[in-house]
């Protein structure tokens, strides 16, 4: 039988690093908390069995979804081992958490990560003093470079011999009230850290074990009444007792009162008046070196090599062999255009990725979370949420899928209806046409008005939102951990991009294939046979069928209302349906719109296609993530009302103010 | 229509409409489609009860 190994630990110590390093998968790290809502499952190194990767937490006691993700494994899952991965840097703190791991009495594991921040920080933890203390191994890892972890791979097979589970000494009544409990419930006594799970009022626990013997209850309240405080309250505190404890035998302190580079650029990036301003440099740079440093040009290149070496190439191909016309356009004008009018758009999507997770792991985007936290507020939620709303910058599934994080549930349900507003990276292409059509000097502003203008509306949906689902007014108190800023490493950077980018790259050669063949077919084919004009297509017929409702928002075209209606499948698809309609390639698309766009009634249609509705997959996840079918569809379909209003006044306005 | 029609016709068609059939299941599953371990992963994708996390969530 495989032996199976949870992997534990605070948020942001490095979990995930390490499961890629003992796995070799290449799950997504961030240098922030709640990167993992979900449990993992790799196979490690060399055939010694399945490591399973847990949401990060503080403790056993869920606070939010992806927490109770933890307690659910340890009550109900069979597994032979734990991993317990501490950060040097925090060590008392969590120590709480590994008090409460030790308890279970499972062949336990320490990696000692982050050492060097500890460091320089004033801290130098003693490795084999901390195992004495602990009574288990401790391997000190370096998480990120792989220093120190194939040891510790190496030493899992030993996991096998029995382990006494750590037994803090909670105080008479308290020890009195386990017993009772452990006797009540019927547990074995390997099982005394449920009794006190149980007291501590962790919810899995509570629920399980009041449903199995309701008895218990009665000894809870009456330790409750012999202690004359909340027992978790005395539990945390005989744990810190013990982390305080161990720390004391194991840390060589250095006081320090040098500040370190981190305290410095936070002084400046979370500054209350500058931080807001220079998130939106950090954008605007960002967009700049993407649309017209090196993502342009470099899209310039591969869509001169689509249209001119592969297109010619394919047409030679295709008349040596004896191809019909039908089949020759059906590759050139649908095929080639379609798949090849997203794929130009691959450099530049690289290009953001890359500068997204540079940012992601350097450490910044943590504290955008704390820039937005004053404006989250002021709607009802917290910097929390901001998150799950960057991620979606990626792509919005699994942005809303990190709205677990939230611990409210409203703010995770608010969280997830403002989350598509997000401008995600299928709508990139869109832009690039567009703004790069329109307004090719000015590019990355245009771009980064756009994603200011998602924010904006998000925030007063977010507002709406909590209104609506309010109960009473209660907003919860945002506390996250801010992680040390660290110079990206090259390969973490290279992967996280490489895992960003390649599903774009994967879904151009599949879906948008396929869709492009399908737009393709509808284009060529109409109520009077094929090869028909393509004014009288299907397609047209079908896009016909909205454009009179867009002609206020200046673009009220068959070809517009067919792009819309495909793009719901994906957003790419709105430029492929695009480049297929006016069987063009990509950099001569810009010409063709010219006839049928202004620049006024371009930003219309861009502002439109960021809001409209959210893709087949986010609908999907939205249904999953809400569990009800009736807000799935408020969810998916306000944003068609927002979107319309928003264009319609961005048309109206700027016609009234004299713009074209 | 010659042969090699019929077999460009057959191959372009075939994979259109195999891909957007597996794309639109996938995208219904929503999760794993995107998850980034999936050629490692080896846990089946309704391995945890998502609906009854969230009914928990929600009832807190």
């Amino acid at each position: 039988m495989t032996q199976k190994i949870a992997l534990l630990g605070n948020p942001n110590t490095g979990k995930t690093s390490l499961f890629n390093r003992l796995t070799g998968s290449y799950a997504h790290v961030g240098n922030w908390s709640g990167v993992t809502v979900d449990k993992k499952v790799g196979k490690l190194h060399g055939n010694r069995g399945q490591l399973i990767d847990l949401p990060g937490v503080y403790d056993l006691d869920p606070l939010s979804a992806d927490e109770a993700v933890v307690a659910r494994f340890l009550m109900e899952e069979s597994f032979d081992g734990m991993i317990n991965i501490i950060d040097a840097s925090q060590l008392e703190r969590n120590l709480q958490l590994t008090a409460q791991l030790l308890e279970i009495g499972k062949p336990i594991q320490i990696g000692l990560n982050m050492m060097d921040v500890a460091r320089t920080r004033g801290t130098t933890i003693d490795a084999e003093a901390l195992a004495k203390e602990l009574g288990v191994d401790v391997f000190p890892i370096v998480a990120r470079t792989g220093d120190g972890c194939e040891v510790l791979l190496s030493s899992i097979p030993e996991a096998a011999k029995k382990y006494t589970p750590l037994r803090i000494d909670y105080g008479q009544k308290t020890e009195q009230a386990i017993t009772a409990i452990i006797e009540i419930a019927d547990l074995q006594e390997q099982e005394r850290w449920m009794a006190v799970q149980y007291l501590a009022g962790n919810r899995v626990f509570v629920e399980y074990l009041e449903k199995k013997s309701p008895r218990i209850i009665e000894v809870r309240k009456e330790l409750e009444r012999q202690l004359g405080r909340f027992i978790h309250a005395h539990i945390t505190e005989c744990r810190r007792n013990w982390a305080v404890a161990i720390r004391a035998g194991s840390v060589v302190e250095e006081k320090s009162d040098r500040k370190t580079w981190t305290d410095r650029i936070d002084a400046v990036v979370t500054h209350p008046i500058l931080g807001l301003p220079i998130f939106f440099a950090v954008l605007y740079v960002l967009f700049h070196v993407t649309f017209n440093w090196i993502g342009a040009p470099l899209s310039d290149l591969l869509g001169a090599f689509i249209e001119g070496p592969i297109s010619t190439g394919v047409v030679f191909v295709l008349t040596q062999l004896g191809a019909s016309g039908f089949i020759q356009d059906l590759l050139i004008d649908g095929v080639i255009a379609g798949v090849g009018g997203v794929l130009v758009f691959v450099p530049q999507i690289f290009v953001l990725f890359f500068f997204i997770s540079f940012l992601e792991d350097s450490g910044y985007m943590a504290r955008v979370a704390i820039v937005m936290d004053r404006f989250m507020q002021m709607v009802g939620l917290n910097g929390k949420s901001f998150i799950p709303m960057i991620i979606g910058f990626g792509c919005n599934v699994p942005g809303i899928m990190a709205a677990r994080s939230v611990e409210e549930e409203r703010e995770r349900l608010v969280t997830i209806f403002i989350s598509p507003f997000m401008s995600c990276s299928a709508r990139l292409p869109i832009y690039a046409v567009f703004a790069g059509s329109f307004f090719a000097s000015n590019q990355a502003m245009i771009v980064l008005s756009l994603y200011i203008l998602g924010i904006v509306l998000a925030l007063l949906a977010a507002k709406v939102f909590s209104k609506v689902l309010a109960a009473e007014e209660a907003t919860s108190l945002f506390l996250v951990e801010q992680p040390p800023y660290r110079v990206p490493q090259g390969l973490t950077l290279w992967r996280s991009t490489w895992q960003k980018g390649k599903g774009f790259v994967r879904k151009a050669g599949t879906f948008i294939f396929g869709g492009s063949v399908v737009i393709w077919l509808l284009a060529y084919t109409g109520p009077g046979g094929f090869n028909v004009n393509m004014n009288d297509s299907f397609l047209a017929m079908i896009g016909g069928l909205i454009a009179m409702l867009l002609i206020p928002l200046g673009f009220g075209t068959w070809q517009a209302g067919a792009a819309l209606i495909t793009g719901f499948l994906a957003k790419e698809v709105v430029v492929s349906t695009m480049a297929i309609i006016y069987a063009v390639n990509e950099s001569e698309l810009g010409r063709q719109l010219a006839g049928q766009f202004t620049p006024l009634s371009a930003y219309s249609f861009m502002a439109f296609v960021l809001l409209y509705v959210p893709c087949l997959a986010t609908v999907a996840v939205i249904r999953r993530e809400v569990g009800s079918a009736k807000w799935t569809w408020i969810a998916s379909l306000y944003g068609l009302f927002v979107a319309y209003g928003i264009s319609f006044l961005i048309y109206q306005t700027g016609h009234a103010l004299g713009f074209s | 229509m010659h042969g090699i029609d019929i077999l460009i016709g057959l191959l372009v068609f075939g994979y259109a409409g195999f891909s957007l059939i597996r794309f639109t299941k996938k995208a219904k599953k929503g999760k794993c489609a995107t998850c980034e371990v999936e050629s490692t992963c080896q846990t089946a994708c309704d391995d945890v009860n998502w609906d009854k996390v969230i009914a928990e969530a929600l009832k807190k």
